[in-house]
């Protein structure tokens, strides 16, 4: 074989291979990033991770605000929920309506985000509540931790936990943005994604 | 029992939980805020205003409190509001979305002008554009959720979609006459 055969194959074969980067990488769209936690696939679209999660025949897609292993530090103390916390098909969300401006944004997030999980999922009733009875408390119960009704207790505190008072009681806290790290965690916790 | 016990109780229960404002359904809670009737959805909280069926992500008795400025009121009355956001940042999606739900939430009696403050997507709107009879909404990323008036243009802030829309429909609720 001539030398300038040899030359002629190898400009072929290195232009085939630019050809083929060239179009792998215009072709292949841009995958978001993913990252599992044990056997859960995690997908993080518009700044949400996104999982499945199947109860039965209904397949679901939920999205949490932190990814798992941003909270399976935080601890969760105290009682196990009670089977009666469980069946209830109502559950009161409780918070301080006295709170700052600002600490009342990051409750209503939290509230929120407990509501979509509390209804779409878990299929319960959120009856928004407060803790003492405040201006805006018209037209809401008034409820700490009561006997008889299964309760979520919203606060800012200084430190990120989750504390089950009572089995038919759990306080979500956290300072500012970090109480939305309590919520994902509990939300983990129930279902399954962290023991 | 005797059915006159029976139906005491029953007036009972229905006054303690009609003085709550909570009524129990197949559908998911309902609660009353000022008058509204709010029924928990999958989409989130639904109610009917000016005779439309209207769903909002938050009850409005949770971000009635979040320190939208007193002045936002005056939005209520106006007949045009421009709503623009910053198109260079991470949230601008979420922006995005809430400017037509501005549209879509509001009366047809008030006319949205949909803008961006930079970029050449939409028209150019910014606070300085602003006046009494069409004042500016803009929505901005920052590292705090804010909410501040100036000569007729409210800014807000947030840190993600969800702390930004607390104010965001706090500020539709407060125009709707939801939250007074």
């Amino acid at each position: 074989m001539s030398k300038q055969i040899v030359v002629t194959i190898l400009a072929v074969a290195f232009v085939c291979f630019l050809i083929a980067i060239f179009t792998f990488s215009v072709v292949t769209p841009p995958q978001p990033p993913e990252n599992n936690y044990g056997l859960w696939e995690f997908i993080l679209i518009d700044g949400f991770w996104h999982t499945n999660w199947q109860e039965g025949p209904n397949l679901y897609d939920i999205a949490f605000k932190y990814h798992p292993a941003d909270v399976d530090d935080i601890k969760i103390t105290g009682y196990q929920p009670s089977e009666e916390f469980s069946a209830r098909k109502e559950v009161y969300i409780t918070f301080a309506l006295d709170a700052s401006p600002e600490e009342m944004k990051h409750l209503a997030v939290a509230s929120a985000d407990l509501n979509f999980n509390l209804y779409q999922v878990l299929n319960k009733n959120v009856i928004n509540a407060c803790i003492t009875n405040v201006t805006g408390c018209e037209g809401r119960p008034v409820m700490g931790c009561e006997e008889g009704k299964s309760v979520i207790k919203v606060l800012q505190a200084d430190e990120p936990a989750i504390t089950i008072t009572t089995p038919e009681c759990v306080t979500l806290q956290g300072p500012g943005e970090e109480l939305g790290k309590a919520v994902s965690r509990l939300l983990y916790a129930w279902y399954g994604i962290i023991e | 029992m005797d059915k006159r016990k029976v139906m005491g109780w029953f007036v009972i229960i229905v006054m303690v939980a009609g003085g709550m404002g909570v009524v129990l359904t197949g559908d998911g809670s309902v609660q009353t805020y000022n008058g509204y009737k709010f029924t928990q959805t999958a989409q989130g909280w639904q109610t009917k205003v000016n005779g439309q069926n209207t769903v909002f992500n938050f009850y409005p008795g949770n971000i009635a409190f979040t320190g939208l400025p007193p002045e936002a009121a005056s939005f209520k009355d106006k007949k045009v509001l421009t709503v623009s956001y910053n198109p260079d940042v991470d949230l601008t999606p979420a922006f995005a979305q809430l400017q037509y739900d501005f549209e879509l939430k509001l009366p047809d009696s008030v006319f949205i002008i949909r803008a961006v403050t930079n970029g050449s997507s939409l028209p150019l709107f910014t606070c300085a554009n602003a006046t009494s009879s069409s004042p500016v909404v803009v929505f901005d990323q920052a590292e705090n959720a804010t909410s501040t008036y100036i000569d007729n243009c409210l800014t807000i802030t947030g840190f993600d979609a969800y702390g930004f829309a607390t104010q965001a429909e706090a500020l539709l609720y407060t125009m709707l006459g939801v939250i007074e």
